[in-house]
């Protein structure tokens, strides 16, 4: 029960006080796991128009979001260390999994209301879910850099914090447009999203 | 005005063309392959987890031991 109130204070933006290794470890690993469940859930609920949809978005979506924080967590670290902040880059990886678990708990908290939605409105169910995992990257984007700057202490620059938050958010954001791209469909529609960054742009 | 055979056949319709211009089925590929990468991910992710919860709870009770055997916390 303590793990799970460190991970959500952690999810929440409170950075946890700094533990040994196995506790990092245990965070980090909890964060990400819990980030997977939540997006699954609001998978199954986002493609709940059929069964088999609902259970392919229930993959695709946890998929989609591990593949692109992972594409995007090299070029995060680099600009850590780029940046001379004062940060470590084991505390860019914890930073960003409980910011990816914060995003997920919006996701997993708006799930009913997508697939509500989805049911009942044939026009706002297709753009609720869109607008869900715009709200989840937005809760996901505030908490990494609230966890950056407890990280960083009241000595550290703050915008050592901000310059690599914002790198790693935007290239999270690009490589979930191709990720999202080639797993649809998720929503249980078309979207503007399904042709990736050709259309797009 | 006769056309020739061709000219009066509609025009074949492009092959469908999956991301980035690549054939579909180079997409459906791509996309098993990732779907395969991220099982294994899930499930090193869960190893590392378990690991992860051990050493974390060997942590705390040296943690524990410490604050009893020196009377202070670390």
């Amino acid at each position: 029960m303590t793990q799970v109130v460190r991970l959500l204070d952690a999810a929440f933006g409170r950075a946890a006080p700094e533990s040994g290794p196995g506790g990092r470890a245990h965070l980090i690993a909890g964060s990400l796991l819990g980030a997977l469940a939540l997006a699954a859930l609001w998978g199954l609920a986002a493609g709940s128009a059929t069964l088999g949809q609902s259970l392919a978005s229930g993959f695709k979506a946890p998929m989609v979001l591990l593949l692109s924080a992972l594409s995007a967590l090299p070029a995060g670290v680099l600009a850590v260390k780029l940046t001379g902040a004062q940060l470590r880059a084991r505390d860019m990886v914890a930073s960003f999994a409980s910011a990816l678990m914060g995003g997920g708990l919006v996701l997993g908290a708006l799930a009913p209301i997508v697939a509500i939605y989805f049911h009942t409105s044939a026009r706002y169910g297709i753009e609720l879910g869109i607008g869900s995992v715009f709200a989840a990257l937005a809760i996901g984007g505030l908490v990494l850099v609230r966890n950056l700057r407890v990280r960083l202490g009241p000595t550290g620059s703050q915008v050592a914090a901000w310059v690599p938050a914002a790198l790693l958010f935007g290239l999270f954001a690009v490589a979930l447009v191709q990720f999202v791209a080639l797993a649809s469909p998720i929503l249980g529609g078309p979207t503007a999203f399904d042709a990736g960054i050709d259309r797009l742009w | 005005m006769m056309g020739t055979r061709e000219s009066l056949e509609p025009p074949a319709a492009p092959p469908p063309t999956g991301l980035g211009g690549h054939g579909i089925a180079h997409q459906h590929a791509l996309f098993a392959a990732l779907a395969i990468v991220f099982a294994a991910l899930v499930a090193a992710l869960v190893l590392w987890f378990r690991r992860a919860a051990r050493a974390s709870e060997i942590e705390e009770i040296d943690r524990l031991i410490g604050e009893d055997w020196r009377g202070e916390p670390e």
